[in-house]
């Protein structure tokens, strides 16, 4: 099963919409699927499980239809709007220049050139230029306009955020950073804007061609005229090689006489010209649009939709929360029940081999009193990780306090799967953690997973198993605001 | 550092570690129920200025979010000879830079107002090394400094707390903001004006004019209850009568509906002064305007759960009855032997025995009328139609009850609370019951005593030393009610 757009914007949504679900109840539904999935016998590709359990979601879903379809059918009336605002507004342009014919003096090639074709090489020279700067040099990398709109915009926002109560507060900016996040989500779609912008261009250049195919265009006399000084011999070169590309077809371009014979002067008007040689460029004219217009946009109409079918092949599905999915699909389930003597586990259910799976780092908060047996039985059945011994004690909440653990993450982190980091759940969440969480990200240099775990109240007689739902919310929407690209979980000892 | 100038109002900044409770103590404190307060951290973002009166100011302000990192800055001041200034610069250098940017918002009332510091932490939570950073930054601050141990779960770590905190302020006190009472927030007050001699004058002073208002607040309260009752028992409702008798009972029925929303409209009036009274935004008094009558104030219900049981209410009912003898007595300048005032006792005892806990039905008094010849009358005693006021004897107990049940419920609820309440019959009489503030465990001298001057008022015979004895009596017993300890409600 391929991906498209819709499927990506869905599966995301899902993703968000379990993150304010219990844990166990995810769990459950979530190995529910797994094994209707496994049942059918189909290929235990990340990317193909994710699909099948989106399919699942999908199914279950007895609410509103997802944004996928939403998003899908918002895009394909943009992309008809687009090409009926396209051709009408080929035509006007067209009839614009068209229609300054008056009878007493030839409507200027170059000029109808420019107005059709020429604005639109304009605009892909720019963009191209723009482009080639930034990749190139230095000297464009600030100039981001549609970004500054939307910071600006964001700004104006976070001015009032702080009227709301901090529940609703914490929340709205979680879920503003959470768009920043899922950059990768929107790399993907710049590619339907930008067809969109193509579907528009290539039919303005479809719009031109009906202007020059409608009496208006075909009744018209063209000729040509500068105010520099440019010989009708240059002006022949220039317009054989422009017409080189449709040279096979019959009129390609004017000849050297039909271009003399069709030189105009303002003063002088259109009685001292030849009427062949004045129609002899209409033919020029349309081809040019065609070629050098409608079949440039087309293909580069062509280029974005590839781009992105490759861009969603690309997707990788390989963020925290999918990672979480992941596990919570593949990974091991351990049922007990008081009165069974023996665990049963089911001998046809499949057993995953987890790509993730490899060695993990532990970095435990200093206030967590956690046996080391405890955290490597708890990483192995959880996330498929063996422990890297010994557990290393980080201070959470001291910034500048942990040079040597972070030596080692950085020393180790090629040779890992992942980075555990153990908070206890009760903390409130402060600046000098997320300080904390980010040096230990950089350290791990962005290759491996790392996952911060909720653990209970080191008092053990009151110890909760795991944070609660409302510790889970107020951590995620902390990792979230401080833009901390990082997993987070529940840790189940 | 400039010393604080005697004309300024003192200050004091609440800080502390995120979510440990300092905007609940300010609340309490400020008598504020306005202030922004969540279970959820860092709620507080910015600097908020609160005042008690005019005489003290708090700062709320976000929780420390950086302590230790500020620290290493910080802690060259133990050594230099103007510790403050190393404050400036740090201000200076970090304000708006979001790594330090609330421990710059929560310095600032302290070094650039001279803001005293109140510390305030949750002794149920574990004491961490982070905790002992923001201790030793407002150590080195050199401002006069207390702590507040506030609980807001079971779990108590308050011995390590007490320890620790010893080493760093000026005072330790625990205090829970959500059941303090007002002697605890007095009592604190007075503790900040023991910890700088410098303020302490300006302090004693505030301590002693914010006492004086709390007394002038349980006169109010005492005065907007005695208003309630004379307006209640003297209250009555009249209509031009009808010759049609169905007419007549159209209009009595009337006239008893109104009688009951009147009175009704006046105790919600009573209970909504007494909430102003006390600045509590989420209550609301219990009679909504579209609330159906019968519902609250003269139901069976509240009839039966409020006011005086039965056996106070046969002596309450025997007083009553032998006071109305005894102005006959007094008419008849005692030729009736004092007949009238046994039988009216014994009448009054009777009549409250068959009534019990129930609710009198109300009566309607009619015009009577004399036939003179078929289709033709004469009216006796007045044309109009007349309902109240209500000779109950539960009623003005009933009336009290609800009324200092009110009373206890905000005066023990503190502006830390963020949940709406409505004083409605079930909320005041489980309030009454858990303070043992139903007027059935008055003294039978009192309750004697003020139904004499309730009988005295429903005659419209009330001197103005009966009216002061009511009051005195109110006053007496709002003022006990006020230093109930602090106990949480059911």
């Amino acid at each position: 099963m391929s991906w498209r757009i819709a499927d990506v914007i869905d599966f995301e949504w899902f993703l968000a919409e379990d993150g304010d679900l219990d844990d166990s109840a995810l769990r459950a539904r979530d190995r529910q699927i797994f094994g209707k999935i496994s049942a059918t016998g189909q290929s235990q590709n990340r990317k193909e499980i994710f699909r099948s359990w989106l399919e699942a979601r999908r199914g279950q879903s007895s609410e509103a239809p997802p944004p996928g379809e939403h998003f899908l059918a918002a895009w394909q009336t943009l992309g008809a709007l687009s090409a009926a605002a396209g051709i009408a507004l080929g035509i006007s342009v067209a009839a614009a220049v068209l229609l300054t014919y008056r009878g007493d003096e030839p409507v200027n090639v170059g000029w109808f050139f420019a107005c059709t074709v020429g604005v639109q090489w304009l605009i892909l020279t720019g963009v191209f230029a723009i482009w080639l700067l930034r990749r190139t040099t230095h000297l464009l990398e600030g100039f981001h306009p549609l970004r500054t709109l939307l910071s600006a915009l964001l700004w104006s926002l976070s001015t009032a955020f702080h009227r709301l109560p901090g529940e609703r507060r914490e929340r709205i900016r979680a879920k503003l950073m959470g768009i920043r996040r899922r950059s990768d989500v929107f790399s993907l779609m710049v590619w339907p804007l930008l067809m969109i912008t193509q579907i528009f261009g290539v039919f303005f250049n479809v719009g031109v061609l009906i202007a020059l195919l409608l009496p208006l265009g075909r009744d018209v006399a063209f000729g040509w005229q500068s105010t520099l000084t440019t010989s009708p011999e240059a002006v022949y070169k220039l317009v054989s090689s422009v017409a080189a590309p449709w040279s096979f077809l019959p009129n390609p371009h004017p000849t050297a006489e039909q271009v003399i014979q069709s030189r105009f002067s303002y003063s002088e008007g259109i009685h001292s010209l030849s009427l062949p040689a004045m129609t002899s460029w209409w033919p020029f004219l349309f081809y040019a649009t065609f070629f050098y217009g409608f079949l440039i946009r087309l293909a580069l109409l062509i280029w974005c939709s590839l781009s992105l079918r490759a861009a969603l092949g690309r997707f990788s599905f390989d963020h925290a929360n999918s990672n979480a999915l992941f596990r919570r699909l593949t990974g091991p389930t351990i049922q007990g029940h008081p009165e069974t003597a023996g665990l049963q586990l089911p001998a046809s259910f499949p057993a995953f081999d987890h790509t993730g799976s490899g060695s993990c780092l532990a970095l435990v908060a200093n206030e967590l009193e956690l046996a080391e047996a405890e955290i490597e039985n708890g990483l192995i059945t959880g996330f498929g990780w063996q422990l890297s011994k010994p557990v290393l004690s980080v201070r959470i909440d001291d910034p500048g306090g942990n040079g040597a653990v972070l030596e080692r993450v950085a020393r180790e982190a090629p040779t890992l799967a992942g980075i555990a980091v153990l908070i206890g759940a009760r903390r409130a969440p402060i600046r000098a953690i997320a300080l904390v969480l980010r040096k230990v990200l950089e350290a791990a240099g962005g290759q491996i997973e790392v996952l911060v775990l909720l653990a209970g109240s080191r008092d053990s007689d009151l110890r909760e198993p795991a944070g609660s739902t409302d510790q889970l919310k107020t951590w995620r929407n902390f990792l979230a605001i401080h833009d901390l690209r990082l997993g987070l979980e529940r840790w189940q000892a | 550092m400039a010393g604080m100038s005697q004309a300024r109002v003192p200050t004091f900044a609440i800080v502390g570690a995120v979510n440990h409770g300092k905007s609940s103590v300010v609340s309490t404190l400020a008598e504020n129920d306005q202030v922004r307060i969540s279970s959820m951290p860092g709620e507080t973002v910015a600097c908020q200025r609160f005042w008690l009166r005019d005489l003290f100011a708090f700062y709320d302000t976000p929780g420390f979010q950086n302590a230790i990192e500020a620290l290493r800055e910080l802690e060259p001041a133990a050594r230099a000879s103007e510790p403050l200034t190393l404050f400036q610069r740090f201000l200076e250098r970090h304000r708006g830079q979001p790594d330090f940017e609330a421990e710059c918002r929560l310095l600032q009332p302290i070094i650039e107002e001279d803001a005293g510091v109140i510390y305030v932490v949750d002794g149920s939570e574990p004491l961490l090394e982070i905790h002992i950073a923001e201790m030793e930054i407002l150590r080195l601050t050199g401002q006069p400094r207390l702590a507040i141990i506030n609980r807001t779960k079971a779990e108590d770590h308050l011995v390590e707390w007490r320890r620790r905190l010893g080493l760093h302020f000026n005072a330790v006190r625990e205090f829970n903001a959500h059941y303090a009472t007002f002697s605890d927030r007095v009592e604190l007050l007075e503790t900040l004006a023991g910890i700088e001699q410098r303020w302490k004058p300006q302090l004693t002073a505030a301590v002693e004019i914010f006492r004086e208002e709390w007394e002038k607040r349980i006169d109010d309260c005492a005065d907007i209850i005695f208003d309630l009752l004379n307006d209640a028992l003297t209250h009555y409702e009249t209509a031009a009568g009808s010759d049609l008798s169905s007419r007549r009972r159209a209009i009595s029925e009337n006239l008893k509906t109104q009688f009951m929303h009147a009175v009704s409209q006046r105790e919600a009036k009573a209970h909504k002064d007494l909430i102003l009274l006390f600045e509590h935004h989420r209550v609301k008094a219990g009679h909504a305007v579209d609330q159906l009558i019968d519902a609250e104030l003269f139901s069976e219900e509240t009839w039966r759960l409020f006011g005086l049981n039965e056996g106070q209410l046969i002596v309450a009912g025997a007083i009553g009855g032998a006071a109305a003898g005894a102005l006959f007595d007094l008419a008849t300048a005692g030729h009736s032997i004092g007949l009238p005032t046994v039988l009216g006792a014994a009448g009054g005892a009777v009549g409250s025995f068959l009534m019990g806990k129930k609710r009198p039905e109300l009566k309607a008094k009619l015009p009577g009328t004399f036939p003179l010849a078929p289709g033709r009358h004469v009216q006796l005693g007045g044309s109009t139609i007349s309902v109240g006021p209500c000779r109950a004897v539960n009623f003005p107990w009933i009336l009290l009850d609800r009324s200092i049940g009110a009373f206890c419920y905000l005066v023990n609820r503190t502006h830390a609370r963020r949940d709406e309440a409505t004083l409605g019959a079930p909320q005041l009489r489980a309030v009454l019951e858990h303070y043992n503030a139903s007027s059935s465990h008055w003294t039978d001298e009192k309750r004697r005593a003020c139904e004499r001057i309730f009988e005295s008022i429903r005659r419209n015979k009330a001197t103005a030393q009966q009216r002061d004895d009511l009051r005195a009596l109110l006053r007496e017993r709002l003022e006990e009610l006020s230093k109930m300890p602090p106990t949480p409600p059911a």
